[in-house]
C-alpha cells in the first residue's frame, strides 16, 4: 500500500466522517446556509472528522517512532503507559479547574504526562531490556497511570467526575468542539515536526545503541526529541478525546513490508495508516447499533488486543 | 426487647442463693419496671410514631408531612442545598449515613428506605424486625399523591397527607392550557434526557410542553445524541446545571458546547429545576409551575 | 594523523579496567590487540573511539580531544564495529551497509557501499533480507558496514568469530588491505595463530594495563604467553606464527 493509495483512504475517511450522523443534513443545506444545517456540520461534524485524522495521524506516528526508538515492534503509546499518563495529567487539569483558568494547561497537562511516563519507561526498561521487559514495565506503568486517574477522578470536586473514567480509559471522538481541536492541533503538528527529524537517527539506531554513537548519533538528543515529540502527539491528544490504544501497535506492523523496515520508512506511511484507521473506526462507532454510542477505545481494543497477542507470539518466537 | 431484658432478670433474681443478694436483685428488678412504665407511658402519651429516613426522597417526604419532634434522623443528602429542596427545613435534625447500626442505634418505630438502598441494610433491617416502608419513584402525579397518603397514614398525619395532596392538585389546575404545546429538551450532564415515564416527562406534560425525548421514542434516562437536539426544533432547552455545584467535568463541557451555545440562545435556554424533581413528592408541582411561568415569556 | 590514547584510565564503579593506558594507533599499520578475558580489550576500542568516558587521561585524535570533537566529524574518521553487532528489523543487506554512511547524510553513498559490498563478499546478497542470513554472512555484512563509511581509522572487535576458515582468512586480508590504504586498523582477535600471523603490531593487554607493544615475535615470547594467557605454545621462527599447545600456570615472580 502505497503513500498515494493511503492518501487516498485517509481523504475518503475524512468525506466518509463528515457525511455520517444522526441528523439528516444534506450539502445542498449547508451550502444554502441554513443556519442549522450549518452549525451541526461545523461544530460537530467537522471537528470530530479532523479530530480523527489528527489523533489517529498521531498515534500512529507515535507508534512507529516509539518502536524505532526501542528496537521494540511491541510497543505504542497506549501499551507504554503514555496514553495513561497523559490522561492523568489531563485529568488533574480539568477537574481541579485549572483548565478554566488557563486553557492551555490541560494540552501541557497531557503533555507532561506522557512525556514523564514514557520517560519511566525508558529509565525503567532501557532501550538495552528485552522486548518483552519493556512491554511489561509499559503494562504497568499504564495500570499505575489508570489507577491514578481514577483516583483523581473519585477525589475530584464534581460528582460527576467518577463516572466519567470510561471515557478517559476507553476514549471518544464523539461531541468533541473545535475550540479543543485548534488547542491540540499545534501541540501535534509540533511533535509530528520533532519525530520526522529524527528519522535518520531512528535508523542508524536499528544498529544498536553503541554502534549508533559510532556513527555519530547524540543518543540522549534522539531519546530527548522521541519523548517530547510522542508526547505532543499523544499528549494534548489524549487531553480531549481520552486514551485509544493501539492505533500506534496495528498501524505500523500492518504497513512494514520488505520495502519499509527501517524506522525512517514507517513514519509517514503509519502517520496516514492512523489516521484512516481512525477515523474508519469512529465512522463504525457511529453506524453500530447500541442504544449508547460505543467508546472509541472499545473498538480499537477488539481490533488491537488479539493483534498485539498474535505479535507477541510472533516476536517470542523469531527474537530470543 | 424490653421484656426480654425484664424476663432474663426476674429468671436471674429467683436462682440467688443469698436471701440479702435476692433482695437486692429484686430491688434493681422493680426499680427498672417503674423506669420502663414511666418510659411507654411516655411515648404512649405522644403517640405518633418515630420516624428516621435512609435517603433523600424520604427526608423531602418527612419534612412535607412529619413533625419534627417525629423524625428520629434524616440523611445527609437531605442536609444538601445541591440536591435537597428541603435541605434548610431540616438542617439542625440528626443525621444518618443509611447503615443499619445507626437504625438499631437511633431505635425508631418506621424507617423509610428506597429501591436504591443497599441490598444488605434491606436485609439487615428485615432481620432485625424494624418497620419499614419502600418509596417507589411514581412518575405520575396521581401515583405521588397515593403514595403521600399512604406515608403520611404510616407516620400518623393522615390530615397533613391530605392537605399536602389537595394543594399539589390545586397547584397543577392552576397552570394555564397552552393552545400549542412549545417543544422542550432535557439534556442532563452527560448527554442524557429523560424521555415517556419519566417524572420529568410529567412534569413537561403538566406544564404544557412537548417532550423531545418521547417525540423520538425514548423512554426513561436514556442518552440523547447532540446532533439530534440541535437538528430538532426545539423551542426550550432545559440544562440540568444545579446538580453538581458548578464543578468542572466533561459533563459539564458539554452543556457548553459550541453546537448547543450557538443553536439555544440565552432567551431558548433554561436551568432545569432539577432539586424539585429528584425525587417523587408533591415537590414536584413546583417544578410545573416554574416551566410554565417560563412559557409564558 | 593519530589516534591516542594517553594515560588513560577507564572505571565501571570500583573495578579498574584501564589504568593508565598509553597507546597511540597511526594510519599504515595493521594493529593486533590481544589479551585474556577481562583483560579490558573492549573498553580499550571503546575509550579510542570516544564511545566511554575516561575517568582519567583522554583520548584523541590528531591531538584534538575527542570528546570534545563534533560527533559528526569523529563518526566519520572513526569506524567501530562491536563484537555482537546485531539489526532490529529484517533490512536488506543493501541497507544495512548503507548505514554505515550515515555521518556523510548520505552524500556519495552508492560508490562506498557498492565498494563495500564487493570487497566482503557480499554483494550477491545486497538484496536479501539481514535476518535471514547465516551467521558468518552477517557477520561479514556489518563489517562491510564499517568499511562503507570510510573512516582513517578502523576499531574492530572480534571481527572474524563467526567465519569459516576460508572468510577469516579473506576478512584478515581485507583489513590488513585497508591498513596498507592509510588506514589505521586495530583489531581485537583471541586467535593467536591468526592474530601472531597477520599483524604488523602486536599489543599485548592484561588486567587494564598494557605489558607488550611492538612486532610480533616480539610481544608473543613464550614467557608472555605463559605469563599473560596461562599456555604453553609452538612458536614458529619463520614464518612466524605461535600455536597455543596446552594449558600451564604462570610462573611465580
Amino acid at each position: 500500500m502505497n503513500i498515494r493509495l493511503l492518501s487516498l483512504l485517509v481523504c475518503a475517511a475524512f468525506f466518509a466522517s463528515l457525511a455520517i450522523g444522526p441528523a439528516p443534513i444534506t450539502l445542498g443545506q449547508i451550502v444554502a446556509g441554513d443556519p442549522v444545517a450549518r452549525t451541526i456540520f461545523l461544530e460537530l461534524r467537522l471537528p470530530r472528522a479532523l479530530l480523527g485524522l489528527i489523533v489517529g495521524g498521531g498515534l500512529g506516528l507515535a507508534g512507529a517512532a516509539l518502536q524505532g526508538w526501542l528496537r521494540n515492534p511491541l510497543v505504542e503509546p497506549g501499551l507504554i503507559g503514555a496514553s495513561s499518563g497523559a490522561s492523568l495529567g489531563a485529568v488533574l487539569a480539568l477537574y481541579s479547574g485549572l483548565a478554566i483558568t488557563v486553557p492551555l494547561a490541560l494540552p501541557i497537562a497531557g503533555t507532561l504526562g506522557a512525556a514523564a511516563a514514557t520517560g519511566l519507561l525508558w529509565s525503567l526498561a532501557g532501550q538495552r531490556a528485552s522486548a518483552t521487559t519493556t512491554v511489561l514495565a509499559g503494562v504497568a506503568i499504564a495500570s499505575l497511570g489508570g489507577a491514578l486517574t481514577s483516583l483523581a477522578l473519585n477525589l475530584a470536586p464534581s460528582p460527576l467526575a467518577a463516572l466519567e473514567i470510561v471515557f478517559w480509559l476507553l476514549g471518544s471522538l464523539a461531541d468533541r468542539s473545535m475550540p479543543q481541536l485548534t488547542f491540540a492541533l499545534p501541540f501535534a503538528v509540533a511533535g509530528a515536526v520533532l519525530l520526522f527529524t529524527q528519522a535518520r537517527e531512528l535508523d542508524a539506531l536499528s544498529l544498536g545503541d553503541e554502534t549508533a554513537a559510532s556513527l555519530g548519533v547524540d543518543l540522549g538528543r534522539v531519546r530527548i526529541a522521541t519523548v517530547l515529540g510522542a508526547a505532543l502527539v499523544v499528549g494534548p491528544a489524549v487531553a480531549i478525546t481520552g486514551a485509544i490504544g493501539f492505533v500506534g501497535l496495528v498501524v505500523p506492523h500492518l504497513l512494514r513490508t520488505n520495502d519499509r523496515q527501517l524506522p525512517s520508512r514507517l513514519l509517514l506511511p503509519s502517520m496516514l495508516g492512523g489516521a484512516a484507521l481512525l477515523t474508519f473506526a469512529d465512522i463504525a462507532v457511529r453506524l453500530i447499533p447500541t442504544p449508547q454510542e460505543l467508546k472509541l477505545g472499545t473498538v480499537t481494543a477488539l481490533i488491537g488486543a488479539p493483534f498485539f497477542l498474535w505479535l507477541l507470539r510472533d516476536v517470542q518466537r523469531r527474537l530470543p | 426487647m424490653w421484656s426480654l431484658l425484664f424476663r432474663r432478670f426476674a429468671a436471674k433474681a429467683n436462682t440467688v442463693e443469698n436471701w440479702k443478694k435476692r433482695r437486692l436483685t429484686w430491688a434493681i428488678t422493680a426499680a427498672t419496671a417503674v423506669c420502663m412504665l414511666l418510659y411507654t407511658g411516655a411515648a404512649a402519651a405522644s403517640s405518633l410514631p418515630r420516624v428516621m429516613s435512609l435517603n433523600l426522597c424520604g427526608d423531602v417526604m418527612l419534612a412535607l408531612l412529619a413533625d419534627r419532634t417525629q423524625i428520629a434522623s434524616v440523611s445527609y443528602n437531605g442536609l444538601n442545598p445541591a440536591f435537597s429542596p428541603v435541605a434548610d427545613q431540616l438542617a439542625g435534625l440528626p443525621v444518618n449515613r443509611g447503615r443499619a447500626e445507626e437504625v438499631v442505634a437511633a431505635a425508631p418505630d418506621l424507617v423509610l428506605i428506597s429501591a436504591f438502598t443497599q441490598p444488605a441494610t434491606k436485609l439487615a433491617l428485615r432481620q432485625l424486625g424494624v418497620r419499614v416502608i419502600e418509596m417507589v419513584d411514581p412518575s405520575d402525579f396521581d401515583a405521588i399523591a397515593a403514595q403521600t397518603q399512604s406515608i403520611a397514614h404510616a407516620i400518623g398525619q393522615d390530615a397533613r397527607g391530605d392537605e399536602t395532596v389537595a394543594q399539589m392538585r390545586a397547584t397543577l389546575a392552576a397552570v394555564d392550557k397552552p393552545k400549542q404545546r412549545p417543544l422542550a429538551a432535557i439534556l442532563h450532564p452527560g448527554g442524557y434526557t429523560e424521555g415517556r415515564g419519566t417524572l420529568a416527562h410529567a412534569v413537561l406534560l403538566a406544564a404544557g410542553y412537548d417532550n423531545l425525548a418521547a417525540r423520538e421514542g425514548i423512554t426513561g434516562y436514556a442518552p440523547q445524541r447532540l446532533e439530534t437536539l440541535v437538528a430538532a426544533p426545539v423551542d426550550l432547552l432545559l440544562a440540568d446545571v444545579t446538580i453538581d455545584g458548578g464543578a468542572p467535568s466533561l459533563s459539564r463541557e458539554m452543556l457548553n458546547h459550541p453546537a448547543l451555545l450557538l443553536r439555544f440562545a440565552t432567551s431558548r435556554r433554561a436551568a432545569l429545576p432539577s432539586r424539585a424533581l429528584t425525587c417523587s413528592t408533591p415537590r414536584a408541582a413546583d417544578a410545573v409551575t416554574a416551566l410554565a411561568s417560563l412559557r409564558a415569556q | 594523523m593519530t589516534l591516542a590514547l594517553t594515560d588513560a584510565t577507564m572505571r565501571y564503579g570500583k573495578r579498574t579496567v584501564l589504568d593508565r593506558v598509553s597507546f597511540t594507533l597511526a594510519p599504515g599499520s595493521f594493529t593486533v590487540l590481544v589479551g585474556p578475558n577481562g583483560a579490558g580489550k573492549s573498553s580499550l576500542l571503546r575509550a579510542l573511539g570516544g564511545l566511554a568516558p575516561l575517568q582519567g587521561g583522554s583520548a584523541s585524535l590528531d591531538g584534538h580531544d575527542l570528546s570534545e570533537m563534533p560527533a559528526r566529524e569523529r563518526a566519520k574518521a572513526i569506524g567501530w564495529l562491536p563484537q555482537r553487532g546485531g539489526v532490529a528489523w529484517p533490512i536488506a543487506v543493501e541497507q544495512v551497509v548503507a548505514l554505515g554512511r550515515h555521518p556523510y547524510s548520505g552524500v556519495d553513498s552508492d560508490h562506498a557501499v557498492e565498494a563495500a559490498l564487493a570487497a566482503c563478499d557480499v554483494a550477491h546478497l545486497a538484496q536479501r533480507s539481514f535476518t535471514a542470513l547465516s551467521g558468518g554472512e552477517q557477520s561479514r555484512v556489518l563489517l562491510a558496514r564499517a568499511l562503507a563509511g570510510e573512516p582513517r581509522f578502523l576499531l574492530v572487535d572480534e571481527p572474524i568469530a563467526d567465519l569459516d576458515p576460508a572468510h577469516q582468512l579473506d576478512a584478515l586480508a581485507l583489513l590488513r588491505t585497508r591498513a596498507t590504504d592509510r588506514v589505521g586498523v586495530l583489531a581485537i582477535l583471541h586467535d593467536l595463530a591468526l592474530a601472531s600471523r597477520v599483524a604488523d603490531r602486536v599489543v599485548l593487554l592484561q588486567a587494564g594495563r598494557i605489558v607488550g607493544d611492538g612486532e610480533a615475535r616480539a610481544v608473543l615470547t613464550h614467557d608472555a604467553l605463559r605469563d599473560v594467557f596461562n599456555v604453553a605454545a609452538h612458536i614458529e621462527d619463520e614464518p612466524f606464527f605461535v600455536l597455543p599447545w596446552e594449558r600451564r600456570s604462570p610462573e611465580r615472580r
